[in-house]
Parts: C-alpha cells; structure tokens; sequence
C-alpha cells in the first residue's frame, strides 16, 4: 500500500486498541445521528400524521364504552363518527388512519389504552391482509415524527425496521428537495398526479372524532387509484395470527370485539371476489373471529367513491355508516348502547 | 458467477472482518496465519464450498510444480514442468471462462455457413475471481522458474493463494511481496489499523455513494440505448468511466484496508487513472497489478520471440496482442476483445506519433504552455478511454455500433433530453459524488497540500466525520448496483 488517503500515517494517532475503538464508535454514532437529523428536519409532503393525536386525545377520554374503530385510511375517509355518537351514545375514536401502519402496529396502538366495556370495531383495506402485519417502516417513520411517544406501541422487529430505513426517508426528503428546486428553476413539475390527495389528508382535513371532512362535497379528478392485485399477492397468516391474538387480549380485558369490511368499489370486488372471500372464510369459519357482516354488505358503486376503490365520498360514507351501526347492533345487541350507561352524556358534555 | 458471496459492502463482512481481525489481534503471532487461513476459507467458501476444492487444487498444484522446479537442475525438465502448470492454470481458466463464448462463437460461424453446430449451449458457472488467482499462481510459478525461491511452508501457501482481501477481485498479488509478509503477520498496530480503516471508509464512499449512485442511471441508457438521445449516452457513458473506478477503486480501497487493519501491505492497484495525460500513462495508472502482470509475463516474452520481424515492429504487435488479450481476460464477449483491441491501437497509435506530435506541438506553442498542455492531454486521454467505454459497457455489439452512430443527437434540446433519460436528483447525487471523488483526487496529487490539509485537527476529523455520514445518509442502500463490477472479470 503506497498511499492512504487521509491522515492517519501522517499524523500517528494516539492511544491503543481501545482508543482506537471509542473514536470509531464515537465517530460512526456520530454520523448516523445525520440521516436522523435530516429526516426529522425536512418536513413531509404532508402533516396528515399528525392527525394521529387527535385520534389518541379521543382515544384517551375517559368515558366508558368507547367505540374505538381500527384500521386504515377506509375508515377515515368513509366513517361519519359524530352520526355513530348521535344514534349509539357512544363516544367514538376513529383510529383509521393509513393502511401501511400494518396490523400489529394498528392493534398495539390501541391495546394499552382498552378499558373493560369498551368496543373495538376492525375494519382493513383487503391490501392490508396481503401486507406485512409490521408494516411499511416509512410510513411508521413519518407516525413517530408526528408522536414520538407512538414508539411503545411498537413491537422490536418494527423499531429495527424503523431505524434501517431512516436513510432512505433521508434520501427522499433530500431527493425530493433537489427535485422541487429543479422545477422552481427550469420549470415543469416533477409531483405525482396523485398528490393532490394531500389537501385532504391533511391534519386540517380531520374533525375532532379523527374522521377526514376535507373531501366531503367535492370531486376527485383523477381516476381511482386500485388496490393490491389480489390475485398475485397471497394473504398473509401472520395478519388474521395478529387479529386472533388481539381477540383473546380484548375479552380478557372485557372489551367487546367486533370485525366488519371495507367499503370497496363494485368493478374492483368483482374482479378478486374469489380472494375476497377467502379472507371472509378464513376469519368467520376457520378461525371463528367475530365477523359481524360480509364483503359483500360493503360493495359500493364507483360514483360513490371518493379517490381509491376503498375512499368513499360523502354519498357513500353516509350510507357505509348508517350500515355499520346496522351491523354493529345485531352483532353487539344492547352492548351497542351507552346510553343507559350513561356514558351519552358524559361524552356530549365534554365534546 | 456466485452473486451471493460475502462481498465486502455488506453488513455480513462488516461483521465477519471484526471477527477475523479481533481475533487475529489477540492469537499469537504463530498461530495467526492458521486463523487468517482458516477465516479465507471461510470466506471463499461462502458463495458453495464446491468452489474451494478448485482454488485449493490449483494451489496445491503450482505449490508442488514450484518445489519440484526449484529442486529440478535440468533446464529442459525445468521448463517442461512449466510448461505444464501454466497449461493446467490457462486450462482451468479457459474452461470455466471462455469455454461458453469459443463455443457460441463457433456456433454463429456455422449458422453464417449454413452448417449443422453438434453442441448445445455450454453454460458454466466460474468460480469466485478465478481470473485473479489464476493469474497470481502463474505468476508465481514463472518466478520460481526464473529463479525465485519456492515457498515450503503449504499452509502459508495456500494462504497466499486465498488470502481473503485480495483473493476475489484482487490486487492480483505476486509472490515477493504478499509471501514474506505471510511468514511475519504482525498484531495490533494504531497507526497502521488507523491507517486501514480509513481506507476501508473511502474505499465504501466511492463504492456505495458514487459507484452504487450512478449504477441504476448507466443501466437506463445502455439496457436500451435506443430509447435516449445521443447527449444522454454521451452523459452515461461519463457517468460510467466513474461508476467503473470508483467501483474497482472502492474494492480495491477496501481489500487494502482491510489488509493493512490484518498486517499485510497489498499492492497497490490505482494512481489517479483519469488525471493521465496518455494512454499509455493511463495504463500505468489503472489496475496497475494487472498492467504490470500483462508488462512481465505477457508483453515482454512476446517481445523476445524471434521470428523474423524487426524488434520495434515485433514490440508495437506484442503491445496490441497484450492489449487484447487483456480485453480477453475482462470477460469473455466479443465487445471485450475490441476494447482491448482499441487501446491496443491507441497505444501503438501513440508510440508511433509522439515524435510527430511532440514537432506540432512546439510548432502551435503548447510547449510554452505546460499546464494547459498537461490539462488538454489529460482531457483528451479521458475522452479516448471514455470512447472505448462504449464497447466495454454495451450489452451486445449493435448496441455499441448504434450508440457511436448516434452520440450527435440532441444536443438541441440537452435539457429536456437528459431530463427525460435521468431523474434529476440522482444526477445530482452523482456529480456531486464524482466531485469528491476528483477533488480528493486533485489534494492527492500534491502531497505537501494534503499534508497541510490533515494537520488540521478539525479537516482532519470533519474529512472522516463527512465521510462516514456521507455514507449513512447517501450510501446506495436501496435497489441495483450493490454487486462489484470486476466480480465479473
């Protein structure tokens, strides 16, 4: 070896093997913080995470007999939580938020917050039983930005997946504002069409029940955005294991447990309705989960759809809603009703 | 080709050198070859340990060959031994390497003809840098031959011969260097481990941030050249010169690191290639183990052959022919032997004008000006070395001859055409990268410069500090481009 790049035989170090062993561990501690200190300074594309705690001040009320909903973005889109409080008494938090929380994620943000008499409702985008139950690292990056406390709800493998992929969030944050720095010069956009959903999903877009309101009464003007090809992608055991156990953990506390479907556009449950039932058959009969409907009592038309085949518009979200309380009354009888608990008007008072 | 071995860029090395070095650190000094051996078997052995049978035979065998020319007096047998080995190793190269190419060229011949070809296709996977180690026991062999001493000690041979650092893409090491060093491997040393990991680190920058980087923005173009215009080949094909060195550099950075953190000075295999101000400069820059391999058993035998044509004659051919068959050795594709070919003839093209350019040159007044006459030389050898890329990068022989035929095309419109071929901020990453890289580079060149810079606590520290997070923060972790390109070779 003729030359060495930087200093070491120039200057002679000082100290011995451990020394050495500090400063490189110093010095590699130190340049990891920097992917870190990226991602945390450059912002998102959008603050929709943030709406994360309002969902969590919801879910923190103190009322007994709670509907709490889990799920994705189904949820947010297409739940009119304040029209559930009105007809059941119950104070509603609607945890749909993204779909690539994954399950485990989904289920362990609300468990440590379950009291007895509380009623959790699951409703998953069918994507979300084809990905993985620890979810999508990106997405959970930009949920602990927005609540760095969500990390407790979070299992090992996903903090590990987490920090791997901080880098990466690093390189497209820089990436994305080289690219807006591009356009504002020579001009052009570089911007995903579908972007513009980011004037929905923003944590304005959310009402204090965790629903988004923004989409309601207006039109979507890109084509829908279609789900996970079903029939290439096979549903993953790991998801309904996550969803079984939760059932056990929910009865221990004495939490009425419930499992309804996504809304889904009419063209696109056709089209994978044999996978489709598959999920329905390994929840309802294999595994006996309580399945309180069927896919096919949420199959709306696509002009009731808001921007993807599981995205209602405020026509589809009215009608989903007054049918999940439907569903939620014959599944759950009179546990469905605060009312005489007098829960109604604890919650009407602090609301 | 095993893709899967323990390449060093990976966390799997990261965490097998710590092992191998911290334990070779606490060994004994005498125990520490057997632990390096063991550990290289390891490692060699990770992409199928059927691989190691084969470099361990081929040790065996040009140890054994070594020690009986050594104790052989008569010359004649002596040489026949030679002969022997050398025919062993080019046979065992030629037919995990080449066997597949001669037969799909014979069969393209026949189909010209019209004739019936009795083979099928002969797809053989080649052990991990047979190339590399092939080349360092010939070499061996031939030195023992000339009058070298034989190692005696088989471990420490086949040590040599597998020496994990080198032994995939190597430098291709010889004999008198790495063998002495074996017989004293010496413990832990600050300076000298300091030393090595620093190396490591660039040698992972120009890998992972600059070669890795550039890497998927290279493969738009050359996959399907026919899909960009000419200033986007023009910008690939810059983009590859770098891709290349900064991979076989970073490799190389790394493989000398790491020995040096082991104890061992590898030689060394680069010297600034893209600040040379001629081919044949260049040459003496670049894969310097190589060159000199080629320079030593290759060019200068070739020179001595007497068969009736003048020496200098004979020196130009055996310069060509020693180009090309470095070509061949690169890969076994006829796009390899013409680029090989090609800096033949730029080199003998060089040979026979420097008088007359050397005449023009005075005659316009570039003389006068030496250092704009060293940056044009430099910039013209670049653009020489980038023309024969071409050959080297392109998938097939058409894609070659399209990519020359439409280099000229639009330029008229060089924004929006290179904005349709590449997505704007991995250019960016990629310059930026390439920057560093030549700036380094640049400091490298003047010495008392670079001593300057690095007396400086906090250049000294933030060189390291920019380095590593550079790493961390922009290191092509994601998507294609992870695997050394001279794994290949």
């Amino acid at each position: 070896m003729d030359k060495v790049v930087l200093s070491a035989e120039i200057i002679p170090p000082k100290g011995g093997a451990f020394a050495l062993a500090v400063k490189v561990a110093l010095l590699g501690f130190c340049a990891a913080l920097v992917p870190l200190g990226v991602t945390l300074a450059i912002p998102e594309k959008d603050d929709g995470a943030y709406s994360t705690r309002i969902k969590h001040k919801q879910l923190a009320r103190p009322e007994p007999g709670k509907i709490i909903l889990v799920g994705g973005s189904n949820l947010s889109f297409g739940i009119d939580s304040g029209r559930i409080t009105e007809r059941t008494g119950c104070i509603v938090a609607n945890m749909g938020l993204n779909g690539y929380f994954g399950i485990n994620y989904q289920l362990g943000e609300v468990l440590p917050h379950l009291r007895a008499g509380d009623k959790v409702v699951l409703i998953l985008e069918y994507d979300a039983y084809l990905n993985p139950a620890n979810g999508d690292p990106t997405t959970l990056i930009g949920v602990l930005k927005a609540n760095p406390a969500a990390i407790r709800y979070m299992n090992l493998s996903q903090m590990g997946q987490v920090a791997s992929r901080v880098p990466l969030v690093a390189q497209e944050k820089l990436s994305r504002l080289i690219k807006e720095g591009a356009a504002s010069l020579f001009g052009g956009a570089e911007d995903d069409p579908y972007d513009i959903i980011y004037r929905f999903v923003s944590y304005r877009g959310y009402d204090s029940h965790g629903d988004v309101v923004a989409h309601l009464g207006t039109e979507w003007p890109l084509d829908l955005k279609q789900g996970l090809p079903m029939d290439k992608m096979p549903m993953r055991p790991e998801v309904v294991d996550a969803i079984e156990a939760f059932s056990r953990e929910a009865r221990e506390k004495n939490v009425a447990f419930a499992i309804s479907f996504t809304p889904v556009e009419r063209k696109y449950y056709t089209k994978y309705q044999p996978y489709i039932h598959a999920i329905y058959k390994e929840l309802d009969q294999k595994r006996k989960l309580p399945v309180v409907s069927t896919p096919g009592d949420y199959v709306f038309d696509k002009s009731m759809m808001f921007d993807t085949v599981y995205h209602l518009d405020a026509q589809g979200r009215r009608i989903r809603t007054e049918k999940l309380i439907g569903d939620l009354e014959r599944g759950l009888g009179n546990g469905l009703d605060c009312r005489s608990t007098g829960a109604v008007t604890k919650g009407k008072i602090s609301s | 080709m095993a893709w899967w071995c323990m390449a060093f860029n990976t966390f799997a090395f990261l965490l097998f050198f710590a092992l191998v070095a911290g334990v070779n650190f606490l060994l004994p000094a005498r125990l520490r070859w057997g632990w390096l051996l063991a550990a290289s078997l390891v490692f060699y052995g990770w992409a199928g340990p059927v691989y190691l049978i084969q470099i361990l035979l081929a040790a065996f065998l040009s140890y054994a060959a070594a020690l009986r020319m050594e104790a052989e007096t008569d010359k004649a047998r002596k040489k026949h031994i030679l002969t022997l080995i050398v025919l062993a190793l080019v046979g065992n190269l030629f037919a995990f390497k080449y066997v597949g190419f001669v037969n799909e060229t014979l069969r393209s011949l026949a189909g010209l003809a019209h004739a019936d070809y009795p083979f099928g296709v002969v797809d053989i996977l080649a052990p991990l840098g047979i190339s590399f180690y092939s080349f360092q026991l010939i070499s061996y062999v031939v030195d023992v031959y000339r009058g070298a001493p034989a190692e005696r000690h088989a471990g420490l041979f086949a040590l040599y011969t597998t020496l994990f650092p080198k032994v995939i893409s190597g430098p291709i090491e010889r004999g008198k260097n790495l063998l002495p060093q074996l017989h004293a491997i010496p413990g832990f040393d600050h300076v000298r481990v300091a030393a090595g990991l620093q190396l490591v680190a660039w040698g992972a920058f120009k890998k992972i941030v600059v070669a890795d980087r550039i890497a998927p923005l290279v493969d738009r173009v050359y996959d399907s050249p026919q899909a960009h215009e000419g200033i986007a080949m023009v910008a690939a094909t810059f983009l590859y010169a770098f891709q290349l060195y900064c991979d076989f550099s970073g490799y190389t950075d790394m493989a000398l690191g790491a020995g040096a953190i082991l104890g061992f000075r590898l030689m060394r295999n680069f010297n600034r290639p893209y600040f040379a101000t001629s081919i044949p400069d260049f040459w003496r820059r670049w894969h310097i183990s190589l060159t000199s391999w080629l320079t030593d058993y290759v060019y200068t035998p070739l020179t001595r052959i007497k068969i009736g044509i003048k020496w200098y004659r004979m020196m130009l051919l055996s310069l060509f022919l020693t180009f090309v068959l470095s070509g061949i050795w690169h890969g076994a594709a006829w796009t390899f032997v013409l680029w090989g070919a090609l800096h033949g003839g730029y080199v003998v093209a060089a040979t026979q004008l420097q008088k007359p350019y050397n005449k023009f040159a005075r005659r316009i007044g570039l003389i006068r000006r030496p250092d704009f006459h060293r940056r044009l030389k430099i910039v013209t050898t670049f653009t020489l070395v980038c023309i024969a890329y071409v050959i080297f990068r392109a998938r097939t022989l058409p894609d070659a001859i399209y990519i020359y035929t439409h280099l000229h095309t639009g330029w008229g419109t060089a924004v929006s055409s290179l904005r349709d071929s590449f997505p704007f901020d991995q250019l960016v990453y990629s310059f930026a990268g390439i920057a560093v890289v030549l700036l380094v580079e640049i400091v490298e060149g003047d010495p008392a410069r670079a001593a300057r810079v690095v007396a400086l606590p906090i250049w000294r520290w933030g060189l390291r500090f920019g380095m590593i997070s550079a790493i961390f923060t922009l290191g092509a972790f994601y998507g294609t481009g992870q695997q050394f390109i001279y794994f290949r070779f």
